[in-house]
């Protein structure tokens, strides 16, 4: 191999990984670095080392405990809400019918508005004097609700939003993998006696399984990672209902000024990801081993 | 048009071999075959000599000259993929011209507006311009040279492929399977046309294929592989006639070479335990006897083994019947245990025959060879004595 | 062939109540942007006034800087897409192509991990790094980290593009004497333009919605994307509703045509590998 086709793989990567080191991995580590300081807000240059204070004061803190509860709690109902959503919307649409093209496009339309336009719709939706939601139970008698600023509806509120906002990509991801299933399996578990329920128990949904767990994955480290919907609905209120790790490492930085804390939070709320991805490969090898059986 | 040796050539994927070390001269001018089932490595082989593998042991020389380090390009070599390869974005026409405009290529060309131009400039010199007519006219692409590759049927893109490699007018042309995406009427025609195209280019052409028939029919020279392992390399006449092994004489020949169990004891062997015949030189023990299908007589009565019948196949001019020696009654099997242990026999016309039948099996033994049983490699002379 | 779902009143049902769940909140922004102050605070009405549809248009005599904000959305929207697909389109080249490199492995893994990274954690060093290059305050920084978090997703999709592209191709016109980024521009690059034009659109509306870095480094509100100026109107109740949700409605909609163009690669680009058969 000659010394020029040895260096050609670099040429070509060589650009996107150069990037990706300046402006993700140095920052990330000095987001470590910031996570062992006690550096504030507005003298980002000082800041002395203090080793694992932060983490031990944050460890110990109920509003780090609640809000990692938070967070698993609105990621779990957010992956379980979208994927159940989803497959629904994919199986409702997925034989032809009149229409087909236009009830997918509105089908589609959540994902594709912008998160500032959805956050603002959804606020005076559920504006609890003139909001549309608050009216409609008015006319079936029920009383109004504070949606967004009653601490014990903050996370459904918003979980709801999060859900309508991802649910189209599930619905397209499992769509694509419905029409993957090849006719010719579906024909023959026809011949062989098998009613609508069971082909699509022993035949479709093992064949779609690995895309799902896919999409599970994306979906579940896109709700762990999710700011502006949380932030600007609720600001992480009403009393930290719905303040999720990534909310609170915000606040830390630009409410609380403790940049060292919030990098902290941020270190372990990647930890979480981490996590996360390492317990996903781990079902998915097992899982296709089962499967290449 | 170089003579193509190769030195020991060896390719291996870490630590497992592929190809193993065989050495060959194939001189210039000629139709070379790689031939043997899938997985045989004979692709892999065709890519070594085209340069798109590296070579991990050996040296592979074009007149002398060793090219191992050789770009494709730089070997002077064309290559026709078995799915043509063509550019689906490109017409006809483009798609021929490519090699040319390759072969003008200079560096500053890598610049997105100066690059596009260069090309566009060079497809209006005529000489360019010309030898794509050219081309075109002789594979009778003229029609088509406008037209983009999905438009157009499996045998003309085979022809543009075609084109494309020789507008290049290398020294030697690569062929990996062109034909076995076409229907089988269509291959039996671009056959004949790979094969005048051989004797009219000049070139050296080296063609791999699985199928025996393409081998024997276009070939000057075979180079048989199973496994990585070169079985044999001759004319197409010397592999028929004097395969090396076993795995050669049931390749080739269709249907498969028979090999009958035979025992030899005191330079004589024998079939079943009476008929005999002379086998000067060959030691005591067992081995198995090649009989071509063609040189078995097979008849309801009359002088010869007893057999019975077990499959008949029609094909108008001649007839194919398969037998088991012996007159046990065929089993109720199916599947692969029905064709197991069957021999068979070439007739001209109709046999007369039917499954289940009893027969008689008379061996015409010119040309028949004797095999090693445990290596399977053939075992020296032949006999010319007419069983009984 | 027999349908996987039920054709019966369920599946009709279950269409009807998801088209409704999915289209409500758009037409809402709709009907509040054609209504007046009275209507909306004396009670909504469920249908949009469509006759008043050119009203929309106001908005941008309205004293809301919209046009302004919609252009700076626009620079970091194009900027951010140039970048990251001219990296993308080389990087998602070379990872499909290359498959043993030393490095590659953290390369891989590295574009991957950029998609579990929050912008919050990243926000504080991105600053501090921004001014020190003096980055901080201008839309060309926004394009610098808006590339950062997007680029991966075009790499994505364009390996995954190139891994459909049949490897004789490239052969073909290795043997034809083409050097390597001949074979990258001329022969591979425009199979696999489409997957380019979905990536292209990806970006672009990944740097047209982007908020975070948006708020975060721009201090000069002339420099404001619309993403960032919609969300001033929270929490302030001068700006009439309808004014606010016609800015938003301009904002939007350009993100929904495109976006329902190129859904579907988008799709397969993300998933690709994961469906058997």
């Amino acid at each position: 191999m000659s010394a020029r086709s040895r260096l050609a793989p670099y040429l070509f990567v060589g650009g996107a990984a150069a990037y990706l080191l300046v402006f993700t991995a140095t920052p990330l580590l000095r987001g470590a670095l910031l996570s062992f300081t006690d550096t504030k807000l507005l003298n980002p240059a000082g800041g002395s080392y203090v080793g694992l204070d932060n983490y031990r004061e944050l460890l110990v803190d109920q509003r780090f405990a609640s809000s990692v509860l938070t967070t698993v709690l609105y990621t779990a109902c957010t992956v379980v809400g979208s994927l159940a959503l989803g497959t629904v919307a994919a199986f409702a649409i997925n034989d032809g019918f009149r229409g087909r093209a236009v009830v997918r496009a509105i089908l589609t339309m959540p994902w594709a508005v912008p998160s500032i336009a959805v956050v603002l719709v959804f606020t005076w939706i559920f504006n609890v004097g003139d909001g549309v939601a608050n009216r409609s139970l008015a006319v079936l008698g029920i009383g109004e609700q504070g949606w967004l600023i009653d601490p014990d509806l903050g996370l459904l509120s918003v979980t709801a939003v999060s859900v309508w906002k991802v649910f189209p990509f599930i619905m397209l991801v499992v769509l694509a993998a419905l029409q993957s299933v090849p006719a010719e399996v579906r024909e023959s578990a026809r011949v062989d006696g098998a009613d609508r329920f069971t082909t699509v128990k022993e035949i479709v949904l093992p064949h779609i399984a690995p895309t799902l767990r896919i999409a599970a994955l994306l979906m579940t480290i896109w709700s762990l990672r999710r700011f502006e919907i949380i932030y600007l609905l609720t600001g992480g209120g009403p009393i930290d209902a719905t303040n999720t790790l990534v909310i609170s490492v915000y606040r830390e930085a630009f409410s609380n000024s403790d940049l060292g804390r919030a990098a902290a939070l941020g270190m372990l709320g990647l930890c979480l990801s981490l996590v996360v991805t390492v317990v996903y490969f781990v079902v998915e090898r097992r899982s296709s081993r089962r499967e290449a059986l | 048009m170089p003579a193509i040796t190769f030195r020991g050539i060896q390719k291996s994927y870490g630590a497992t071999p592929v190809i193993h070390e065989f050495s060959t001269e194939i001189p210039d001018r000629e139709f070379l075959v790689l031939l043997g089932p899938s997985g045989c490595g004979k692709s892999t082989m065709l890519r070594m000599i085209a340069g798109l593998i590296d070579i991990t042991g050996g040296d592979l020389l074009f007149d002398g000259q060793r090219v191992n380090d050789l770009e494709p390009k730089q070997r002077n070599v064309a290559f026709v993929f078995q799915s043509y390869a063509l550019y689906p974005h490109k017409t006809v026409r483009a798609n021929i011209a490519f090699p040319l405009l390759m072969s003008r290529f200079r560096w500053w060309q890598h610049i997105p507006i100066v690059g596009m131009v260069a090309r566009w400039r060079a497809m209006r010199d005529p000489a360019i311009a010309g030898r794509i007519e050219h081309i075109a006219a002789t594979m009778e692409l003229t029609p088509y040279l406008d037209r983009r590759p999905r438009t157009l049927s499996g045998g003309q893109r085979q022809r543009v492929a075609l084109a494309r490699a020789l507008v290049r007018e290398p020294s030697v042309y690569l062929l990996d399977e062109p034909l076995s995406n076409l229907d089988a009427k269509l291959r039996a025609q671009m056959r004949t046309e790979i094969t005048a195209l051989h004797r009219r280019v000049g070139a050296s052409f080296i063609y791999v294929t699985h199928d025996q028939v393409e081998a024997m029919t276009m070939g000057t020279r075979i180079i048989l592989l199973n496994d990585g392992v070169v079985q044999q390399s001759g004319t197409p006449q010397e592999i028929y006639d004097e395969p090396a092994n076993t795995f050669v004489a049931r390749f080739i020949g269709s249907p498969p070479m028979n090999l009958l169990p035979v025992t030899v004891q005191d330079e004589r062997a024998t079939i079943d335990g009476d008929t005999s015949l002379p086998a000067a030189g060959v030691p005591d023990g067992a081995a198995l006897l090649g009989v071509r299908a063609e040189k078995v007589r097979v008849a309801a009565t009359g002088p010869g083994m007893p057999a019975r019948v077990a499959v008949v196949e029609r094909l108008g001019a001649e007839t194919v019947v398969g037998f088991r020696l012996g007159l046990a009654p065929n089993s109720e099997e199916f599947g692969a245990a029905a064709v197991r242990d069957l021999h068979y026999a070439k007739l001209p016309g109709d046999a007369g025959l039917a499954v289940d039948d009893e027969c008689r099996v008379l061996l015409d033994l010119s040309g028949a060879c004797l095999f090693d049983s445990h290596s399977g490699a053939r075992i020296g002379a032949r006999k010319d004595v007419r069983v009984a | 062939m027999r349908r996987l779902s039920g054709a019966g009143p369920g599946r009709w049902l279950a269409i009807l109540a998801l088209t409704v769940i999915s289209g409500f909140p758009v037409y809402w922004m709709l009907n509040t942007a054609l209504a007046t102050r009275e209507e909306l605070f004396s009670g909504q009405s469920l249908w949009a006034r469509l006759d008043r549809l050119p009203g929309i248009f106001d908005v941008f005599g309205s004293g809301v800087p919209l046009l302004r904000w919609l252009t700076n959305s626009a620079i970091v929207a194009t900027g951010t897409t140039f970048f990251s697909l001219t990296l993308a389109v080389l990087a998602g080249y070379g990872l499909s192509r290359y498959r043993r490199f030393p490095g590659r492995g953290v390369l891989g893994f590295g574009l991957f991990a950029t998609q579990m990274l929050p912008e919050a954690l990243l926000i504080v060093p991105l600053y501090t790094l921004f001014v020190t290059l003096g980055l901080i305050n201008g839309l060309f920084g926004l394009v610098l980290a808006n590339t950062a978090f997007a680029m991966p997703v075009g790499v994505w999709i364009i390996k995954s593009a190139v891994d459909g592209v049949p490897y004789e191709i490239e052969e073909a016109a290795r043997v034809d004497g083409a050097p390597r980024f001949v074979i990258f521009s001329q022969v591979t690059l425009p199979l696999v333009a489409p997957s380019v034009a979905a990536a292209a659109v990806i970006t672009f509306f990944d740097g047209w919605n982007e908020y975070l870095f948006a708020s975060t480094f721009i201090r000069d509100t002339t420099k404001w994307p619309a993403s960032k100026g919609l969300s001033s109107f929270i929490g302030e109740f001068i700006t009439p509703l309808s004014t606010v949700f016609s800015a938003a409605l301009v904002f939007t909609v350009p993100a929904i045509v495109f976006f329902l163009l190129v859904q579907r690669r988008i799709v397969s680009g993300l998933t690709s590998g994961s469906v058997k058969g």
